[in-house]
């Protein structure tokens, strides 16, 4: 015997003896489940004879498996296809009381596709100021001259100031990398105005537009209005800035502008604590799988101004499809794609879950729903604990647009009570 | 143990008068038998794959009940003890994919496929490596270390608990050594 052997047989004897010889918990067998119906039929030979002519249970057996078996598959069939359709079909009714629950904010701004395109695969949107409870559509902005469509919207807690994104055509270049430029418009409402001309106005805001091949990621108005956060990843100076992203922080009063870069990062998510000073930001880091929460205090000087609240790893199996800080900084809202490529036609799962910032905890899974890949619930308003969200989920009803086969319906979403708002079936996005 | 339950009873074409038939023995009698004889060595080796003594009682009551659940159809009955095995070998991997698909959070990763603390700490430094390093190897061929080499199964009942052929288990065998070593070696 070879001394490998020797040791590795004395270290699993010893480890295997830290189970005391004593210490076996006696059998705990349920009586009468071994042999079940087939014991009864063996000794009652009458029972077995009125199925089928079948006299034993092995004859039993033989005629019962094969029809068992297809019964199941019928079942498993019938459910899969129910389930499919109920996922997306089983939310409930526009609620009859003239009350949404969770006092959430009157108006709210979308963004619309417009059917028609002179572009292919670049969709033409507009904006509309809409009524929360009715779907009322109070009045359209239609997008500036010299650009194209409106790609973002972010709100201020004022229920009355929004500013939108607005991006020009992509005209075709060598380049495969091609973003356009982006600016900043600020959209003021006055839903009690009389005329649909004076409910909504829009005027472009003092910041500096993002150049070309600037990739916009996300942006986020502060809740007083006073502040524009952007986040982008510079792709023009790809060669010599990797993986470099900017966050900029506008004042929008005085139009002055801070800037931080991170190396290697990637913040897809922004957004404002109630303090009008934290900006919090999610994304991840080195373009794996580890993803962080770093909160920015913008009034703080130099590098004091960071904070990594949490780090979280994640697997590559996941995709990270929504990421949400509440205003009161205290919980992340995520919704993680689980992917099952070869589970047509429900081809994952979409898990919304809130996590806490402080200790990474997991507080909650709000909801589960299978989904085929790409359709993912989007978190588009939370009150400031995370009790209440405004929620899409995906219909797949219509084909909404060129290559978006995609409706959405939109709801609050309390504890696990859905309530649907009205939606129309061109928005794609909105703040509140 | 071995079990022989055509002892007393009908043996080849011998008929043996229906008053006198024996009665089949009660499975629940059976299986408590097989349980006593072989649970301490199927715990041992549930303990030795899992790390963790709690899980793996569990996992060894759980094949046993199992067994009493299928035993009219068991096509041999001798080769209950064979189906036990299996049953907790399987049962062993299921608890193992089950605490490693619980953790999804870094803190706790490193916990999920290793031998507890309280385990490790009970064994000599020597000891305590080479279980480390098993615990390396991949699942089939830790599994087929511990049939070896605990329990003292030969290739041939080891292929057959893992639905292996036998040049499997001897190549996993000896690729399972040499990591072994190589990785022991890599320790001292």
């Amino acid at each position: 015997m070879r001394v490998i052997e020797a040791k590795l047989r004395d270290a699993l004897h010893e480890m295997g003896e830290q189970v005391p010889a004593d210490s076996t918990r006696p059998l705990r067998l349920r009586p009468g489940h071994a042999d079940g119906n087939q014991a009864d039929m063996a000794a009652h030979p009458e029972m077995a004879s009125r199925i089928g002519g079948a006299r034993t249970s092995r004859q039993l057996r033989r005629w019962l498996t094969p029809a068992a078996a297809a019964a199941a598959v019928l079942a498993i069939a019938v459910g899969v296809s129910t389930v499919a359709a109920i996922d997306h079909h089983r939310l409930p009714a526009h609620p009859r009381s003239d009350q949404l629950p969770g006092h959430v904010p009157p108006y709210y701004v979308a963004i619309h596709f417009v059917p028609g395109s002179p572009y292919p695969g670049q969709l033409r949107t507009r904006a509309v100021v809409t009524a929360t409870r009715t779907g009322a559509e109070l009045a359209t902005v239609n997008v500036p001259r010299g650009y194209f469509s409106f790609v973002a919207v972010t709100a201020a807690a004022d229920d009355r100031t929004f500013v939108l994104a607005a991006q020009k055509v992509r005209r075709p270049s060598k380049n495969p990398v091609i973003f356009s430029p982006t600016r900043f418009f600020k959209l003021t409402i006055h839903p009690s105005a009389a005329a649909p001309a004076q409910r909504a106005q829009l005027t472009a805001l003092p910041v500096p537009a993002l150049a070309r091949n600037v990739f916009f990621l996300d942006f986020a108005l502060s809740p007083d209005g006073s502040k524009l956060a952007v986040s982008s990843t510079d792709w023009k100076t790809r060669p010599q800035l990797a993986g470099v992203a900017k966050v900029r922080v506008f004042d929008l009063r005085t139009g002055a502008a801070r800037n931080w870069l991170f190396h290697g990062h990637s913040w897809t998510r922004v957004f404002w604590e109630q303090d009008n000073r934290t900006v919090a930001l999610v994304g991840s880091v080195d373009r794996d799988y580890r993803w962080q929460v770093l909160l920015v205090n913008t009034s703080a000087p130099g590098e004091k101004s960071e904070h990594v609240a949490l780090r979280i790893a994640s697997r590559p199996q996941l995709i990270w499809r929504d990421q949400v800080i509440t205003p009161d900084g205290r919980t992340l809202i995520l919704a993680r794609e689980h992917p099952r490529p070869r589970g047509w036609p429900v081809t994952g799962s979409i898990w919304l879950q809130k996590y806490d910032v402080r200790t990474g905890h997991l507080k909650g899974t709000v909801d589960v729903r299978k989904v085929r890949l790409g359709e993912s619930d989007d978190v588009l308003w939370s009150n400031p604990a995370g009790r209440v969200l405004i929620v899409t989920v995906p219909l797949r009803r219509f084909a909404t647009g060129p290559g978006i086969h995609t409706e959405l319906r939109a709801g609050i979403l309390i504890g696990d009570h859905f309530t649907p708002i009205p939606w129309s079936r061109y928005a794609r996005t909105a703040a509140w | 143990m071995h079990l022989d339950f055509r002892a007393g009873g009908s043996r080849g074409s011998t008929v043996v008068p229906a008053q006198v038939r024996p009665m089949p023995p009660d499975p629940a009698v059976v299986v408590t038998a097989l349980y006593r004889d072989n649970a301490l060595k199927l715990t041992r080796m549930a303990h030795i794959m899992l790390g963790s003594r709690a899980t793996a009682e569990d996992v060894v009551h759980d094949a046993f009940c199992g067994l009493y659940r299928r035993w009219e159809q068991l096509e041999s009955k001798d080769k209950a003890l064979a189906y036990v095995r299996s049953s907790v070998l399987n049962g062993c991997r299921t608890a193992l994919r089950g605490s490693a698909a619980r953790v999804s959070w870094p803190a706790e990763a490193h916990a999920a496929n290793v031998p507890s603390a309280e385990a490790m700490a009970l064994m000599s430094e020597e000891r305590r490596d080479v279980i480390r390093a098993l615990w390396q190897l991949p699942e089939r061929q830790r599994e087929v270390l511990v049939l070896r080499y605990y329990l003292d199964l030969p290739d041939y009942q080891i292929a057959r608990d893992l639905g292996l052929a036998m040049s499997s288990v001897r190549s996993a065998r000896r690729r399972a050594l040499a990591a072994l070593e190589r990785l022991l070696r890599g320790t001292a």
